[in-house]
């Protein structure tokens, strides 16, 4: 199990599990510069060949709606992390 | 028949039956048995190579630098989703709307650029409606099919006819086929709505999702999206003026590709001709010198007079023989060496006492399209979106799709054969 920390000032972050999926809703509350972090996340996932290893359905606001594989949940959460999107993350006991 | 044409005959035989069980890939094949007919001394060298039609390749690689650029603006995302919005995201109405998007890119676009453009944006809204995706992917393989159908660019075969009979230009299939491929897909999409409606349902939740997606964020690169707007808008202008400009439609192709890359620079130049698909480039190749051992040692002409023999040089029974042998045959074969070695035959049945030929070639390119659908193996765009459906975890069978494509590719052939009869034979 991975747990992450945030800046709650700067990006709400929910998340959901469904099946082997996990739902993440993602809401940036500063627009600069993390909006064009998240539109290059979104980019590294959709120009694989994986097409739904995470699924980006963006909103107005800078909302987003993320559906991640679970074997790529690390993945995105390490892409956020590197973004400095998350402050923290770290492995911990289920 | 002389020793050269037995040898040439094997040669085809044991190629064309290593094609089919997919041991080894095709493109390896093509270009053995090809070269195998320069190297054993069954063709001369120049005969082989003026039999390789340098437009049909040159139309493909010029589609193939077009759409590879322009699928990097995010276009084809846009358009998808726009219509899922405009039909209130209720996923029945989405299914008949990408399959249309599929159809009519498809006639401009080569099917498996078509489909492997479709694939991934019906992956994320289905997966957003939390519906299975495979009713969606199977209508798009049939639609795209039936759209290929419809023009000279639109699908392989239709590009080797195009590009092998002058009089064949790229108005004339619009005039000829697009009406047909038209109401095909008329007939389509009833019954795909009949028979998936019950397997796609969604909640109002859901649907609402889609409804809010931001549309802006689709586009990912608008200036080029505006020269590749410009340069696609132009190239199919062009294709319309082919004749009158005394232009072949590779030129048209070619012209079109190298100027979208003048106009993005040397950066995406590297890009999109690594994206060209040369393997198919070279498939073409092979089966062209391939087929050019059986034209050169009198095999085909043969043949074209025991057909002429089968149906007393009747036009009727002809056409009839040639659309339903070439939609059968397509079903289960690699419907391009089919169609790479009928062309030459009914070219022949022209220089025997056939002297009209044009139900021919038309019933020609409307059974070896059409029967791409038959099954899961009938056409490349077939398989494409069968491995990438089975990736993602949702494997189509070759039964299940059989059970759909048949039927359905029977009803097409059909419709066609009614069409071909009314509008030439009557």
């Amino acid at each position: 199990m991975i747990q992450y920390r945030f800046d709650e000032t700067v990006i709400e972050v929910q998340e959901r599990r469904d099946g082997a999926e996990t739902e993440f809703r993602i809401r940036l509350l500063q627009a600069e510069p993390y909006a064009g972090r998240m539109k290059d996340i979104q980019r590294r996932f959709e120009d694989n060949e994986d097409y739904t290893d995470a699924l980006f359905y963006v909103y107005p606001d800078h909302a987003y709606k993320i559906i991640v594989r679970d074997a790529h949940y690390a993945d995105f959460l390490t892409a956020l992390f590197k973004a400095k999107l998350i402050l923290s993350l770290a492995w911990a006991e289920a | 028949m002389e020793q050269q044409a037995y040898w040439a005959i094997g040669i085809f035989v044991i190629i064309y039956g290593l094609i089919i069980s997919e041991k080894i890939h095709r493109t390896i094949l093509a270009m053995l048995g090809g070269l195998a007919m320069v190297v054993f001394g069954i063709v001369e060298h120049d005969a082989a190579l003026h039999h390789i039609d340098f437009n049909t390749l040159g139309l493909l690689i010029g589609m193939m630098i077009i759409v590879s650029v322009t699928a990097d603006t995010g276009l084809f995302k846009y358009v998808a989703v726009w219509a899922a919005k405009k039909v209130k995201g209720e996923p029945v109405r989405i299914l008949v709307a990408l399959a249309l998007i599929t159809a009519f890119g498809s006639a401009f676009l080569d099917n498996v650029t078509t489909v492997l453009l479709m694939a991934p944006v019906t992956f994320s809204i289905t997966k957003q409606l939390r519906v299975n995706p495979i009713p969606f992917l199977i209508t798009q393989i049939i639609a795209s099919n039936v759209g290929g159908t419809a023009t000279l660019i639109g699908d392989p075969p239709n590009i080797m006819i195009g590009n092998e009979v002058e009089e064949l230009t790229f108005m004339a299939f619009i005039y000829n086929l697009t009406p047909i491929a038209m109401l095909i897909m008329l007939a389509y999409i009833p019954l795909f709505v009949w028979m998936f409606r019950k397997q796609i349902r969604t909640t109002p939740e859901l649907q609402a999702d889609i409804m809010k997606l931001d549309m802006s964020e689709l586009i990912t690169d608008r200036k080029l999206l505006i020269k590749c707007l410009i340069v696609m808008g132009m190239t199919i202008l062009g294709f319309f003026l082919h004749q009158a400009l005394h232009l072949e439609s590779s030129a048209v192709a070619l012209t079109g590709a190298f100027v979208l890359l003048l106009l993005t620079g040397e950066h995406k130049m590297e890009q999109a001709l690594t994206r060209v698909e040369w393997t198919t480039i070279f498939f073409f190749v092979g089966l062209f010198a391939l087929v050019s051992g059986l034209v050169e040692t009198g095999v085909i002409a043969q043949l074209a007079a025991k057909a002429i023999e089968l149906t007393g040089g009747d036009l009727v029974a002809t056409s009839m023989l040639i659309l339903w042998l070439s939609a059968i045959a397509s079903a289960f074969l690699d419907n391009i060496p089919f169609v790479a070695t009928m062309i030459p035959m009914i070219q022949e049945m022209g220089q025997m006492s056939m002297d009209n030929l044009e139900p021919l070639w038309w019933s020609l390119a409307l059974g070896a399209c059409l029967g791409g659908n038959g099954s899961l193996i009938g056409a490349s765009a077939n398989l494409i979106v069968a491995g990438l459906a089975g990736k993602e975890g949702h494997p189509i069978r070759f039964l299940y799709y059989l059970k759909i494509g048949f039927p359905l590719m029977l009803l097409s052939v059909a419709m066609a054969s009614v069409y071909i009869y009314i509008r030439y034979l009557m």
